[in-house]
């Protein structure tokens, strides 16, 4: 697995990619087209108008509007250029001026001053806040490589891992075979959306090489083309992680499946169920059946728990039973 | 040569999921062949659902029959988790 790596945006490619959905014109600062984003939230700047500026977040877009720009005419001209000259200093990647209000003379000065674009938008600041977010948040999420393959398998995402040469491949072919869909094989891109969706796919998705498959012995095999459409599918929510093992003598396995093991994929908790490989054991079916079981515990019924207290409760039936019958000696 | 031996379940809670894990987690590392006999009904040792299905409460009597090399190692293992109650209580 590779370590997750800090994630940013520039100014460009933000403004780029928004410039029609949220009307977004460039007013000055230009020279900061390269600044960095790499915060989801964006910031209210109203405290830092006010001269506060020990809690400014410097990698997150400002965003001003209707009250911002009031509060600015309402200060003297001295204040106004003491603070806006200290919230400028922070140097944050860029700001946002909503409601289609005209930008003052002071803030594109400071903005070319320090290379910090100012942009004015037509839309309302509520609009700016949401969809800046929901950009951000796409386009930040933590994301790491994982070696392994992901296959929808009756609708649950299941991520399978072990060993290079174990057969993941080859469990995923047997599963697209019974017609489950594959996702990506060997190399999967895992990133999280919001704090506790892990989402998986290829890669390179949308590329002509996604759905590409080595099995040993045979080559390379292009699944979209050999099983159709309907063996594949682009990106998946991944929801529990099956890894294959060797088995040996003393390998210590779950029996019961009341304990139920968990794996923590960029901090988001998963189940994980190792299943040792036997030869002849048809692993495909069991990794169905984890789906399937997974779906049912998730439905609310948890098979091992149900059937252990069944189990208990037949015992003390008949514990209770014996105990009448030892008192009953006369 | 067999060994047999009858064990009492002393736990409170029967021989349930847990228990039964651990049991046959242990008759596992046993190469000796590992039976289980309540009344009529015997099962296999090393197989947890053959196990739990006994449903042995507590003061149930199991025969237990080992068979292999290891007989004596595997059932003093065994004798023991009873003895420690599975280390439950």
């Amino acid at each position: 697995m590779s370590t997750e790596k800090k994630i940013d945006v520039s100014i460009k490619d933000f403004f780029n990619e928004n410039r029609e959905e949220l009307s977004l014109e460039l007013v000055s600062g230009k020279e900061g087209m390269s600044n960095k984003i790499s915060v989801v939230e964006p910031h209210h700047p109203g405290l830092a108008f006010a001269g506060f500026t020990d809690y400014v977040s410097e990698d997150a877009v400002f965003i001003m509007g209707e009250v911002e720009n009031s509060y600015l005419k309402h200060i003297s001209p001295a204040r106004r250029s003491l603070n806006l000259n200290r919230m400028f200093e922070k140097r944050f990647p860029c700001m946002i001026m909503g409601n289609d209000i005209p930008v003052s003379k002071i803030l594109k000065m400071l903005s070319n001053k320090y290379s910090i674009p100012m942009f004015s938008s037509k839309a309302n600041t509520n609009m700016l806040f949401h969809r800046t977010n929901v950009y951000l948040s796409s386009r930040l999420a933590p994301s790491i490589t994982f070696h392994g393959t992901l296959v929808d398998i009756y609708g649950i995402g299941v991520l399978i891992s072990g060993k290079s040469g174990i057969g993941k491949s080859e469990c995923a072919l047997d599963l697209i075979d019974r017609g489950h869909r594959l996702v990506a094989d060997d190399a999967i891109k895992i990133f999280r959306r919001g704090e506790h969706i892990l989402m998986g796919t290829g890669i390179a998705p949308d590329s002509a090489l996604q759905y590409h498959m080595e099995v040993r012995g045979v080559g390379i095999l292009d699944i979209s083309k050999i099983f159709g459409i309907r063996g594949v599918r682009l990106h998946k929510r991944i929801e529990i992680e099956i890894n294959l093992i060797e088995w040996k003598m003393d390998t210590d396995v779950e029996r019961v499946g009341l304990k139920e093991e968990t794996t923590k994929i960029l901090d988001v908790e998963i189940p994980l169920v190792k299943i040792p490989l036997i030869p002849g054991k048809n692993v495909s079916v069991i990794a169905e059946v984890v789906a399937l079981n997974h779906l049912l515990k998730i439905s609310g019924y948890d098979t091992a728990k149900v059937f252990n207290a069944t189990l208990i409760k037949l015992m003390q039936e008949k514990a209770k039973k014996l105990a009448r019958l030892d008192e009953d000696v006369e | 040569m067999m060994l047999e031996k009858e064990i009492t379940v002393k736990n409170k809670l029967g021989i349930h999921a847990r228990p039964a894990a651990l049991l046959v987690k242990n008759a596992g590392q046993f190469q000796s062949k590992i039976e289980i006999k309540r009344d009529d009904i015997i099962v296999d040792g090393k197989s947890i659902m053959g196990v739990m299905m006994l449903a042995a409460e507590q003061g149930a009597t199991l025969v237990f029959s080992i068979d292999g090399e290891d007989e004596l190692q595997a059932m003093d293992a065994i004798e023991k988790l009873f003895e420690e109650r599975f280390y439950e209580e």
